[in-house]
């Protein structure tokens, strides 16, 4: 058990800071957030061998954790609003065509703008966006170009 | 390259997930080509945009590793999963006890609709066979029998043959023996 731990803490230390942000980003409340951080760890020291053998430890984590944040979601039934999703920038001056991406961002249907917060929000790369949406990787591809060529669009709108 | 190929290609290099060599190829092409740059550098300033805004947002501080929670979460888990699969054996027996229950009761139950048993009788004398018609060598034109009779008439007597001793006499049937 003890081995099994430091394994599991590795993997934390690894992995925690985007699981967590992914997490917020999904649920939009931070304490629940961290609860479904843990509970993710719970469900990866359960499987840990399986974990380890596989091609991407990170996307089977983000796979328990995103589904772990969808169910968590529906429980509350609840629809959150986008801007909740997309936080606004931490420093106070608003910066137009931020501000304007994050509108464009958050007019895409959901499962090109979760393909979009997996590669560029949290560095995952197409094979693991693949694993944790489980979907074809050329889907992967297909989502994120089109989602790329909208925001194109509708960036440079003017 | 075709328009299509090109924006792929684009794409993919600015979503960081084209190899080194492919993009070395790329960048060799569009030093060639400034209206497919132009192209590259729009999607590059858009993808950069995104990315900013996806990682926008206020740091959120990691909680240190919960060892103690996760184990017993884990353990309060698995002690539930445990408890399932001793209610989903309960159950099962339950449910095969309340079967075996209703089977037995089928078939004792005074309800249950009567069907007479069949009656078996001996019959030691054989049931008279229906007539069948003795077989005629005219009973049709593929008749077998009509062809072996055909067959028959045809063939030369067995015991005549011709004998024709000199051809100054005329042939005449003989014994063939």
């Amino acid at each position: 058990m003890e081995s099994s731990l430091d394994r599991l803490r590795a993997l934390y230390a690894e992995h925690a800071p985007m699981l967590l942000r992914y997490l917020y980003r999904l649920t939009g409340r931070r304490d629940e957030a961290e609860d479904l951080l843990q509970e993710t760890f719970v469900q990866a020291l359960k499987g840990l061998d399986r974990l380890e053998a596989a091609a991407s430890p990170r996307a089977w984590l983000f796979a328990i954790a995103r589904h772990l944040g969808l169910n968590a979601r529906q429980r509350r039934r609840e629809m959150l609003p986008l801007d909740g999703q997309l936080a606004a920038p931490a420093d106070n001056e608003p910066d137009a065509r931020l501000e304007r991406m994050r509108e464009a961002i958050a007019a895409l249907p959901e499962k090109q703008r979760d393909a979009l917060q997996l590669r560029l929000g949290e560095g995952l790369t197409y094979e693991e966006i693949a694993v944790v949406l489980d979907i074809p990787v050329g889907t992967v591809r297909s989502r994120l170009h089109t989602a790329v060529r909208s925001l194109r669009e509708l960036f440079n709108q003017e | 390259m075709d328009s299509t190929t090109l924006e792929r290609l684009l794409m993919d290099r600015a979503l960081g997930q084209l190899s080194p060599d492919t993009e070395a190829l790329l960048a060799a092409w569009l030093a060639e080509h400034p209206a497919a740059r132009t192209l590259g550098e729009e999607i590059e300033l858009t993808v950069a945009a995104a990315r900013n805004t996806l990682t926008a947002g206020p740091a959120i501080p990691v909680p240190s590793f919960p060892a103690a929670e996760i184990v017993r979460r884990a353990g309060r888990s698995w002690s539930m999963w445990r408890m399932a699969g001793k209610a989903a054996s309960l159950a099962a027996c339950v449910l095969l006890g309340i079967g075996l229950h209703a089977l037995w009761n089928s078939e004792a139950s005074p309800h249950a609709p009567h069907i007479e048993p069949l009656q078996l009788v001996e019959n030691s004398a054989p049931a008279p066979l229906p007539p069948v018609a003795a077989p005629s060598p005219e009973s049709g034109f593929w008749s077998a029998n009509r062809l072996r009779e055909q067959v028959r008439q045809r063939r030369p007597e067995r015991g005549t043959r011709v004998i024709w001793d000199s051809p100054l006499s005329m042939p005449r049937l003989g014994d063939a023996t």
